[in-house]
């Protein structure tokens, strides 16, 4: 029914996409899996339209598809679309982002909005689907589960004959999850093609018919999964030397550390974290791997003070975080590198040497409030040269280097301001190998220095080998902890993440 | 090849900034060499000494209003209430020197009329979350609204020689506003460039999450900013007494308009903060200033000006907006 052929998508850096052909047929469920960045969500946009791919074809039906709007795939191909990400209008009702798009159904006298007609819609809708969600709420006011819920429930009630799901199931509970399988079994039986895209490899093998695996923008296959065991889909997503031992460095787990410098204390929030504790001391890295809603980001603003827990307390450096201002927490001692360095980062118009020195003013302050900008230069330069940042140039704008050049400029901040601890979330998340390398070296010898560093990330390599002991976070819940070590390799802790 | 030592080769770097911003200043610099050319050719007194005072001095009230609005600007903000403001401060200034106030004192209350309405709009903005545009919009009209209440409307003239001998008297052949012009310009880029707060400025309009993040205070910033900005509100209106020597009801009226053309000409965007900076609202304070004399001396109708500087304003943030709209698609 839907057939891409050898499609290749560009963005600004990076090659999201080479050369994949995927073919979705009626009466079929398809799931699609891959590491974080492996293009699946990517893919899935280019058949909807968000996206325009850079090279390959596009059949629907057969027909040569060149370029389409969202509007005309749901329209004319009758494809159905639920993003990873919440994408209804928060101020609206759940009628009115139900038929969103689509008011145009429920005229009166071709000119006015039928309301009544379309709330009625909404309700029998919820009525079929079995589901307890009220019409009439603004979507504001509704939990995640069932935001996402109502999502679903938009995708199916346009008579869609393609849907595509990305990780529908990520706020998800048990019952949900049956309900929403259940009808997809359905829609199946109808003649409807599903796109199924989930981290949760129990899940893809038990609904879906067949599986393709996607690493590195590329296309690796696509399989029956009938045959399928859960070690062969794993090895597949990782590449042949997942099995293959991750080698350790015996220091890492005879290590000593010095003093308690954070306690995370049943911290609670809302329906993301959920009563998690945790130590953290002197010289140590500990990480924390979950998938997508898991509420590591969410535990990691909390601790920073970004977002203030329903309850719980945290201990920086014996000093009580009171979640007044950030200035106040980086004082203590606390350091943040988001997720996103381009939103939250850097400051895209001004020099490197402005940036390193974002967090510190004091040392670069000559009388009251006055910079000494040769101070600054000389600060700046020093750092270049210990980070190893190029080009070497204080005064370029940051925003010509390149993304792991940015990141080190970021850690080079935080170095400054004298955090001794330090949070990163997804610290080497796009960025080349060898600034890979460099950075986690930068980051073991600030532990040498005494610094202590929480490091969330979901690459699970990095999570094995980095860390001296790494939580596992799902649900907002510390489900395992293990020691540097104590996995083998790369397919065990998947299986046991995404289990 | 040579080998220079990292401090030799920096600083030819930072030649090679500058020069490569004033590269990109460089559409802008040849319009407005072309235009002082059209105008010079369609009257030659355009270029003529007292001529080239005249603009400078024309502008001199646009000014610190013109730098004032570079900072909010700079900040993601917008300040619409600075020709109220300015009025209302000149007011108090005016009739406190009427009564025969000391001048120094009569400065010093223009200064904090100027400088309390400024802080009522920074905590409108940063601290009850009010967007810049109603609250400034608002304070545009309790402002003007004081002034009148002040003035009952009449118009202020007469004042004291003490105070007119600034606005008329010329030091090394050169008017004194102009020096006051000057000083006030240099004095703002410094701010803006070896400051804490001038840092702060640019990094919470370059991007405010990071800014944030880095411990910086945008509640704090956002609040000097405006406070600064009704503080050169009040300089501005203090000029305007000094060379006008009256002060009329409707004084200030549409300069927010001026001040805005001036910081988009000069190259400051207002589709995206942190990018701008003192000398190039300078330049475009000047360069506004030429084509309002220019259209002058050539004899176009004064009241088509609030259409022609409307039309610039549009036609230069539309170029700035097409071009960052090329270079982010996807």
């Amino acid at each position: 029914m839907i057939e891409l052929l050898n499609i290749s998508k560009y963005f600004p850096g990076t090659k999201a996409l080479d050369d994949v052909s995927l073919t979705l047929n009626e009466f079929e469920i398809l799931g699609l899996v891959g590491e974080n960045g492996a293009g699946k969500s990517t893919l899935v946009r280019i058949i909807n339209g968000i996206y325009f791919k850079d090279h390959g074809t596009i059949k629907i039906s057969g027909q040569e598809v060149e370029m389409m709007t969202p509007y005309e795939a749901r329209m004319i191909h009758k494809i159905a679309y639920v993003s990873q990400e919440s994408e209804l209008c928060p101020d609206l009702t759940v009628a009115e982002n139900i038929t969103l798009g689509n008011s145009g159904n429920w005229r009166k006298k071709n000119l006015f909005i039928n309301w009544k007609a379309m709330n009625n819609f909404s309700k029998v809708l919820f009525k079929e689907l079995d589901l307890n969600i009220n019409s009439d709420d603004l979507v504001r006011k509704l939990k995640p589960a069932d935001k996402q819920l109502v999502e679903i429930a938009r995708a199916f009630s346009t008579k869609s004959k393609i849907i595509l799901l990305d990780e529908p199931t990520s706020w998800l509970s048990e019952v949900d999850k049956k309900f929403l399988f259940d009808k997809l079994r359905l829609l199946k039986k109808k003649g409807v093609g599903i796109i199924f895209i989930s981290h949760f490899i129990n899940e893809i093998l038990s609904l879906c018919d067949k599986v393709q695996v996607l690493k590195d923008g590329k296309n690796i296959g696509t399989f029956n999964t009938e045959e399928l065991t859960k070690e062969e889909l794993i090895t597949k997503m990782l590449g042949q030397k997942s099995k293959k031992e991750t080698k350790f460095s015996k220091k890492l787990s005879d290590k000593i550390f010095g003093n308690v410098v954070l306690k995370v204390d049943n911290i609670t929030k809302a329906n993301l974290v959920n009563n998690i504790s945790f130590e953290l001391r002197e010289g140590e890295i500990l990480g924390i791997v979950g998938l997508l809603g898991s509420g590591k980001t969410e535990l990691a603003k909390v601790i920073f003070g970004l977002m203030k827990p329903d309850s719980g307390e945290v201990w920086i450096n014996g000093n009580k975080q009171k979640w007044k201002t950030l200035k106040n927490s980086i004082d203590m001692g606390l350091g943040f590198i988001t997720e996103d360095r381009k939103k939250e980062g850097i400051i895209p118009d001004l020099s490197i040497a402005k940036n390193i020195t974002l967090a510190n003013f004091k040392l670069i302050e000559s009388i009251n409030n006055i910079i000494n900008l040769s101070k600054e230069m000389k600060i700046s330069d020093n750092m270049i040269e210990v980070m190893n940042i190029s080009p070497k140039n204080s005064y370029i704008k940051i925003s010509t280097l390149s993304g792991g050049n940015q990141q080190k400029v970021i850690i080079a901040r935080w170095v400054l301001a004298n955090s001794n601890i330090l949070i990163m979330d997804e610290p080497t998340r796009g960025i080349d190998v060898g600034a890979k390398y460099e950075i986690y070296n930068l980051l073991k010898e600030q532990c040498e220095h005494k610094k202590a560093i929480i490091f969330i990330s979901s690459e699970l390599n990095e999570i094995l080998n980095i860390p001296h002991r790494f939580l596992v976070i799902k649900k907002g819940k510390i489900i395992r902890e293990f020691k540097n070590g104590e996995i083998e390799n790369e397919h065990d802790l998947l299986s046991i993440i995404s289990s | 090849m040579l080998k220079v030592e990292s401090g030799a080769v920096l600083k030819k770097n930072q030649t090679k900034s500058i020069f490569f911003t004033l590269f990109n200043k460089y559409p802008l610099i040849i319009g407005f060499l072309a235009l002082i050319m059209i105008f010079y050719l369609m009257e030659p007194r355009f270029l003529s000494k007292r001529n080239i005072f005249n603009i400078i001095l024309q502008v001199s009230i646009l000014a610190p209003l013109a730098i004032g609005e570079t900072l909010v600007i700079l900040t993601r903000g917008i300040d619409i209430s600075i020709g109220s403001i300015l009025a209302i401060s000149s007011a108090v200034c005016g009739g406190l020197l009427l009564s025969k106030y000391n001048i120094l004192l009569c400065c010093f209350m223009a200064i904090a009329v100027g400088a309390g309405l400024g802080f009522c709009n920074g905590i409108t903005i940063s601290y009850l979350g009010i967007p810049p545009l109603i609250a400034t919009l608002a304070m545009m009209s309790i402002a003007r609204g004081l002034q009148f209440l002040y003035t009952l409307g009449a118009t202020l003239y007469a004042f004291p020689k003490g105070f007119r001998y600034l606005g008329t008297a010329m030091w090394f052949g050169i008017p004194a506003p102009i020096y006051l012009t000057v000083v006030v310009f240099i004095l703002f880029h410094l701010i803006m460039k070896y400051t804490i707060i001038g840092r702060s400025i640019y990094a919470i309009g370059g991007n405010p999450e990071a800014a944030r993040i880095s411990g910086i205070s945008i509640r704090k910033v956002t609040l000097l900013v405006y406070t600064i900005s009704g503080i050169l509100c009040a300089v501005g209106g203090m000029i305007l007494l000094m060379r006008m020597d009256a002060m009329q009801n409707t004084a200030g009226s549409g300069i927010e308009l001026e001040a805005i053309a001036a910081v988009v000409i000069g190259g400051t965007s207002i589709a995206e903060g942190g990018a701008g900076s003192i000398y190039m609202t300078a330049l475009g304070t000047i360069i506004y200033g030429v084509i309002l004399n220019g259209l002058n001396i050539v004899g176009v109708n004064p009241f088509s000006q609030r259409a022609i500087i409307g039309t610039i304003i549009l036609v230069v943030v539309a170029i700035d907006c097409v071009i960052r709209k090329k270079r982010f698609s996807t």
